[in-house]
Formats: structure tokens, C-alpha cells, sequence
């Protein structure tokens, strides 16, 4: 019997609980309608078809995630509304009304949702949104009140108010829309300081990585993990290039990608933690990839790499930047090493293994006063691109993985759409190019195909 | 699950708590306040979050060397190490008149033990002047009405003084509570050369500049004009980043207003005084020294930017002259101009 003996559990046990829940659904839908069929058939009696339903009883019936979605995000933007409708400023509304208005509006929806949690046969999320639109309130508040007084003193402020009212009722209700709202909050605050006025506002690093990323990781979140590693690169990208000028803004970004997928090979693989170190991976590489393309430019390697200090540079805070990303990612990596040499580890594929390597090159390029050796670092990174690029489009399609094979492709075909413009002037040698890279990706679908004609040839029965 | 229900209503009240204490604060102040009144212009931005608003620029957010005081003074030594000072907290002293303007006497930065300030946060330093905020700088509108400001500046009260009534607390703390006009206004064209047949006359071509003084109030206003421009000051942009070319009279105080010299201006009513650029009294000194020069004479007219300002009688002249109760006493100042010819 195909499934008879196996816990239908164990199947996709390595999938986050959501997840098996879908392919659970889906499988068990796909399975009944075989019984059905093989019944007719004669293959199962009605009585066998019976006791294999009774294996696998349906699911409790989710909560519905497409409105809670909708609403999730229409709580969002009827606050936004708010805001905008306030900015009006109509005259005939008194300003003790307007005050009564938004402290009113806050604190009814605070209650409402606390009402609502409490109420049996409500879901849980219905909740959510009001206590979203409370928060959403709250943050409109801040700007009527000010806008009330005529307060126009440092604006940033009413960010981090905003964000700090988010991050604790994050917490209060474990909410992974108020982390959302908490990310672009302390997000633009961080920003606003660093674009509008100049000054570094690095508690935001503690409020992203200790206030909420935790809360990600608790909730098993990818959702609000991914929001908060992007605003962790926002920031540490300005705050870097703000500290130490454009160079240690590139440096500290491309180390924060190694060190991402560095620590996604430490998330168990197995498990409902799986999905969260997917996330570290894909942010990682994606970032990873996009530092070297721009790398892969003459003149980008120089302005990025070249070392220029701002006029007020504090030399101990541009160090830091400089350099604490960088020895953290290379430290995570000489540790999966290491427990590789001890035989505690699978081994890592090549092309994670180029990622330290490349922001060890970037680092030394750097120090060493780049200018002298810029040729010599931009033929490097272009044909780190292109390993890269090669061992996606391989590995894709020895492990039947359609989207690598496809980013791998894509990688390759960027550098040489780069190279065409900026290195060869000649048509003919313009044109080959174009030849060989077509023929590359010809070559790639036949050999993709045929693997996994091959691949099915071996799991078809005998 | 109780406590996680206590701590939702805790953070819930916090952030009522939150708005209510910001919005308290300002309600106390805008209730209990001394009142003072600031000249200011009006220009009009407008903030996404919370709407129009008109951009206020004081008189006192521009402060000379001259008025800084103790650790405010030494940081026009370093100019350029902005660190040192940009957003370090300041204190505007200020003197309040009996009709309640307010005008600045020091900026110190350590807060003072009584009288009447301004609790602000140190921007720039320019030349010989510190631009303050003072957290007052927006005064928010309906939609439309801050343009509608601006364009009353910009035409029926062309030159006006806008005064902005606030409330300030024993802490320095301001709350705007409303807007004014003064009743004169101020306003300075160009007298040009005669365009000789079809040929128009070269911009900076000047021959005078014809100083408008304007009751644009509904009472009458009386003026004085002293023989020759005398009732005026040619006085640099403070907010032009170039350094100036000081006037020649600059040091010298204005003649006696006799009763001569005084105009009524009923409402609506105008007077215009011609002051001559060829005349060496309104000759500026030029950046290297020496010999003053006319206006017109500046190999770089668009390096130096320029205000005219009224001038009224002093308390000893005001006995002796006609109309005394109804003459403006404050001093007026023109929108800036370069010698090149243009007008803001």
C-alpha cells in the first residue's frame, strides 16, 4: 500500500506547522479522490477505502487568513487615512474636540480589541485589527497633537514615539503586524536622523535586533524576520556610509550579507525554525549578489572600495562600522569551518563558501588603497560573478532546482549584458558574446531536461 | 492570559497616556503662559503628517555675535565644527515691551534663573550670526489658508510684519497661540535709468531705490521722513551666506526728526522716500577695504544682498513732534536686494 504505515505526520515534518497544514490538506483531498476512484475501480474495498479516510481525520478549519490579511491591512491604511484626513486641519473643529477625538479613537479601539480577544467564538485576529488601528491611532496622535501646538521641534521624535508604542504592544499581544509597524517606524526615525539631520541614531540597532527580531523568531515569522533584516540593512547601510563615507557603508553591507547566510547554516534545517533560516539565506545572498554585481563595475569597485573619509569623521565609530561587520561574518564562518574539520557538519556548497572569500578580498582591496590594483579586484569580482553564476545554473540543475537555475542565468546574463556596454567596442566580438551566452543557456535547458528525465526515470516504478 | 490581558491595558493606556501628557503640557502652557508677541515672515510648506503650514522666520532665530554670550560665544571660533554646537540647547533672553514684543537681549547656554525666554536648539554659525530654532517655527493651517497668508504678505499687506502671539513657560517652552499684522508696511523698488530710444536700460542700471512706507491698518499712522533718507538704514541680509559690505553710515545715529519731517498716513495711505545711490552717504565699503562705493559700482552685485530699514523717532524726539500718539515706533525692514537689481 503507498501510504499504509506512514504517519502522515512524519512526511513533511521538516515544513513550519502552516505550511503542513497546507500540503496536508492538499494531500489528503488528492488522496480521497483516489480512494473514490480505486473503489470504483475494485482495487480497495469500500470498507479498506473507510479505515485509510479514518487515518487521516481533516484539520480543524483554519482561521481565514485572507481577511484577516485584508483587514491586517486595511487597518494600516484607514490609519494612514486618518492621519491625512487630521492634516486637513479643519478650523471648526476646536482643538479640546480634535484632542478628544484622537484620545477617544485610541483608546476605543485598544478596548475594543481587548474585548474582542476575550469573546469566545471570535478569532483571534479579528482582534489584532483593532488593536492595529489603536496603534495606527496612536501614531496619528502624535502628529495632531503637534500639529495643535504648532510644536515643530525635532520631527524624528514623533517616529520613535510611534515605534516604541508599536514595539511594547508588540510584545504585549506577541503581534506580528505591531512588529511591522515597530520596523517602519524606528526604521524612518533612524533614517529621517541620519538623511535630515545628519547624526547617527544607532539605538535603533538595539530596538530592530533585540526588541524585535526575537519576536520574529518566537512567532516564527518570515514575514516580520524579513522586514526587520531590511530595515537592519537600511540603517546599517546609512549609518555606515553617514559614519565612515560610501566605502564602509559597502563594506558593512556586503559583510551583513555574508554574516546572514553564515548564520542561516547555523538555523536547524529540520523543523519549524527551517523557514526562518530560509529567510536569513535568501536576504543574505540576495544582498550578497547585488554588492558584487555593482562590484563587478570598474568604476563602482573604485568609489565603493577607495576609502574617502567625511570631513567629521570620528575615527573609532567609522572603525566600528568598518570593520564589527565584517569580523563577525568572517567568525561565523571560520566556526562552520571548524566544526566541518570536527566532522560536526554537512559539508557547505562552493558557492557559500565564495561569499567569505570575496568579502575577505573586498576588505584586503580596501586596505590596501584599491586604486593601484582596481583592474586587477574588478577582474576578480567578475569572475566570482561568473563562478557564482555557473555553479547556480549547475547545482539548479543537478538538484532539479528550477528558481536557482533560473537566478544563476540570470546572474550570468546581467555580467555579460555589463561587460558588453563597458568592455568591447567591437560589434563582432559584441555579437559573439551574445552567441556564446545564448548558446549557454540553450545548453543549460537541454542539460536541465535531461536530468530530470533522468531523475524520473529513476523514481518511475518498475 | 490575565496577565498578558493587564499588560495589553497597560501599554494601551501608556499610549493614551503618551498623547495626553504631550497634549496636557502644551494646554497648560497655552493656558497659564506669560504671553509675548514675535515679528516673524511667513512662507508656506506643507508636512504630509500633519498639513499646511506656514514657515516662520523670527527675528531672534538669527542672532548676532554680539548677543551670544558665554559658552554660545566661543563656538564662533570653530565655525565649521558644527558637532560641538548643533543642537546644543540655547537660551533667548528677552526683554518684553509693554506692548508685549518681545525682543532679544542674549542667547546664553545655561538657563536662566527668571525673567522672560526662549528655550531653543542651536543650528548653524554663519558669518558673525547663529541661526536658533526654537521649536515655534510652523504654524499649522487649514488647508489653503497658509497660502492664502503667504499671498496677503506677498500682495495686499506687501512689507507688513507679521507678529505671532505665543505663550511661554517658566521652562522656555512655546506654545504659538495667534497671528497679527502691524498696520505699516515697508517696501522698496528700483528707480532705473531712462531706456534710451528702443534700448532697454541694463538690469543693474539703478539710479535710486524708492523706499514705500504703507498704512495698510484701519486707523492713521504717522511716519517720519528725515531730509535726504535719513529716516533709513542700509543694513545686510543676515541670511545671506556672503559676507557683507558694511554701509558707511552704519555707525552713525539718524538727525533730529523735526515736525517738519512727519507724514500722516491715513488708512490705505502711502509715502515714498527716494534714496539717491550716487549719493556717497548711502555708499557701501567693499570687501577689501578702502574707498567706499556706490551700489551700482560693484564689480559683483550678486555677491552682496541688502535690506532698507525704517528708522522712527526716538523717545526724546517723540514730544516734539506732531502726532505722537499715533507714530510707529518699531523699526521696519524691508524685503532683501541685491545691487544687481533683483527683489525678494
Amino acid at each position: 500500500m503507498l501510504l499504509a504505515g506512514t504517519p502522515a505526520r512524519c512526511i513533511l515534518s521538516s515544513d513550519s506547522p502552516g505550511v503542513t497544514l497546507r500540503k496536508m490538506n492538499k494531500q489528503r483531498r488528492w488522496l480521497f479522490r483516489e480512494l473514490d476512484r480505486w473503489t470504483s475501480g475494485a482495487i480497495v474495498t469500500p470498507e479498506q477505502a473507510a479505515r485509510i479516510r479514518a487515518l487521516y481525520p481533516s484539520e480543524e478549519p483554519g482561521a481565514p487568513w485572507g481577511l484577516i490579511a485584508f483587514s491586517g491591512i486595511g487597518a494600516v491604511v484607514v490609519g494612514l487615512g486618518v492621519i491625512l484626513l487630521l492634516a486637513y486641519n479643519w478650523e471648526d473643529i476646536p482643538r479640546l474636540g480634535k484632542l478628544a477625538l484622537i484620545l477617544g479613537a485610541t483608546a476605543a479601539t485598544h478596548t475594543g480589541g481587548t474585548i474582542l480577544r476575550e469573546r469566545p467564538g471570535w478569532p483571534g485576529q479579528f482582534a489584532e485589527v483593532f488593536s492595529v488601528l489603536g496603534t495606527m491611532f496612536f501614531g496619528a496622535g502624535i502628529w495632531l497633537v503637534a500639529q495643535i501646538y504648532h510644536i515643530d521641534e525635532h520631527y524624528p521624535n514623533g517616529y520613535l514615539f510611534w515605534g516604541l508604542g508599536a514595539l511594547a504592544m508588540a510584545w504585549a499581544l506577541r503581534s506580528v503586524p505591531q512588529g511591522l509597524i515597530a520596523v517602519a517606524t524606528l526604521s524612518i526615525w533612524g533614517g529621517s536622523e541620519v538623511v535630515g539631520f545628519a547624526r547617527g541614531a544607532e539605538f535603533v540597532f538595539v530596538m530592530l535586533a533585540a526588541g524585535i527580531l526575537p519576536l520574529a523568531w518566537h512567532k516564527r515569522s518570515i514575514v516580520l524576520l524579513g522586514a526587520v533584516l531590511a530595515g537592519l540593512y537600511l540603517m546599517l547601510i546609512m549609518h555606515a556610509g553617514h559614519r565612515g563615507g560610501a566605502s564602509t557603508g559597502f563594506l558593512a553591507a556586503i559583510s551583513l550579507s555574508v554574516l546572514l547566510v553564515g548564520a542561516s547554516k547555523c538555523v536547524p534545517s529540520r523543523g519549524d525554525l527551517a523557514p526562518l533560516g530560509g529567510t536569513l539565506r535568501f536576504f543574505g545572498t540576495a544582498a550578497f549578489v547585488i554588492c558584487l554585481y555593482i562590484l563587478t563595475f570598474e568604476n563602482a569597485a573604485d568609489d565603493l572600495l577607495a576609502r574617502r573619509s567625511p570631513a567629521d569623521e570620528i575615527p573609532w565609530q567609522a572603525a566600528s562600522y568598518r570593520w564589527t561587520p565584517g569580523i563577525a561574518a568572517l567568525a561565523i564562518w571560520v566556526w562552520i569551518a571548524r566544526d566541518l574539520l570536527g566532522g560536526r557538519r554537512e559539508a557547505a556548497r562552493l558557492d557559500e563558501w565564495l561569499m567569505p572569500v570575496i568579502l575577505l578580498f573586498s576588505h584586503a582591496f580596501a586596505a590596501a588603497g584599491a586604486r593601484h590594483f582596481d583592474l586587477l579586484a574588478v577582474a576578480v569580482f567578475n569572475l566570482a560573478a561568473f563562478l557564482l553564476a555557473a555553479l547556480w545554473m549547475v547545482q539548479g540543475c543537478r538538484e532539479g532546482r528550477l528558481g536557482r537555475t533560473v537566478v544563476g542565468s540570470l546572474l550570468l546574463a546581467a555580467v555579460v549584458l555589463a561587460r558588453f556596454f563597458d568592455l568591447f567596442e567591437s560589434l563582432a566580438v559584441r555579437g559573439l558574446i551574445f552567441v556564446v551566452l545564448g548558446a549557454v543557456l540553450l545548453a543549460e535547458g537541454f542539460y536541465y531536461r535531461k536530468l530530470r528525465r533522468a531523475s524520473a526515470g529513476e523514481e518511475a516504478p518498475s | 492570559m490575565i496577565a498578558k490581558r493587564w499588560l495589553v491595558i497597560v501599554v494601551a493606556v501608556a499610549q493614551v497616556a503618551v498623547l495626553a501628557y504631550m497634549a496636557g503640557e502644551r494646554e497648560w502652557i497655552a493656558r497659564t503662559g506669560r504671553v509675548i508677541t514675535l515679528r516673524t515672515a511667513p512662507i508656506d510648506p506643507n508636512d504630509p503628517m500633519r498639513g499646511e503650514y506656514a514657515r516662520l522666520d523670527y527675528d531672534i532665530s538669527i542672532v548676532p555675535r554680539a548677543l551670544c554670550r558665554d559658552g554660545v560665544a566661543a563656538w564662533f571660533d570653530k565655525p565649521m565644527d558644527y558637532r560641538h554646537f548643533r543642537d546644543r540647547i540655547v537660551y533667548a533672553v528677552l526683554e518684553v515691551g509693554p506692548d508685549g514684543l518681545a525682543g532679544l537681549t542674549a542667547l546664553i547656554d545655561i538657563e536662566p534663573a527668571g525673567g522672560v525666554f526662549l528655550r531653543g536648539r542651536a543650528q548653524q554659525v554663519l558669518l558673525d550670526t547663529l541661526h536658533v530654532r526654537y521649536g515655534i517655527e510652523a504654524f499649522f493651517m487649514q488647508q489653503g489658508k497658509a497660502r492664502a497668508l503667504e499671498d496677503e504678505m506677498r500682495n495686499e499687506r506687501r512689507g507688513s510684519v507679521l507678529n505671532m502671539r505665543a505663550r511661554v513657560s517658566s521652562g522656555g517652552t512655546a506654545v504659538l497661540d495667534d497671528y497679527s499684522w502691524e498696520p505699516l508696511g515697508i517696501d522698496v523698488t528700483f528707480e532705473r535709468a531712462e531706456a534710451r530710444g528702443d534700448q532697454v536700460p541694463p538690469r543693474r542700471d539703478l539710479r535710486a531705490l524708492l523706499v514705500t512706507l504703507k498704512n495698510h491698518g484701519e486707523n492713521p499712522v504717522a511716519v517720519v521722513d528725515r531730509p535726504a533718507g535719513g529716516s533709513f538704514r542700509l543694513v545686510r541680509n543676515l541670511r545671506w551666506h556672503a559676507q557683507g559690505f558694511p554701509w558707511v553710515g552704519e555707525a552713525g545715529a539718524p538727525d533730529k526728526a523735526t515736525a517738519d519731517d512727519v507724514r500722516l498716513l491715513q488708512p490705505g495711505g502711502t509715502h515714498t522716500a527716494r534714496i539717491d545711490l550716487g549719493d556717497p552717504r548711502w555708499f557701501v565699503i567693499p570687501e577689501s577695504g578702502g574707498t567706499p562705493v556706490s551700489l551700482t559700482g560693484l564689480t559683483d552685485p550678486w555677491s552682496a544682498s541688502f535690506r532698507v530699514e525704517y528708522v522712527p523717532p526716538s523717545g526724546d524726539e517723540l514730544p516734539q513732534l506732531p502726532h505722537a500718539d499715533l507714530m510707529q515706533r518699531r523699526v521696519l525692514r524691508s524685503a532683501a536686494f541685491t545691487p544687481a537689481g533683483a527683489i525678494d
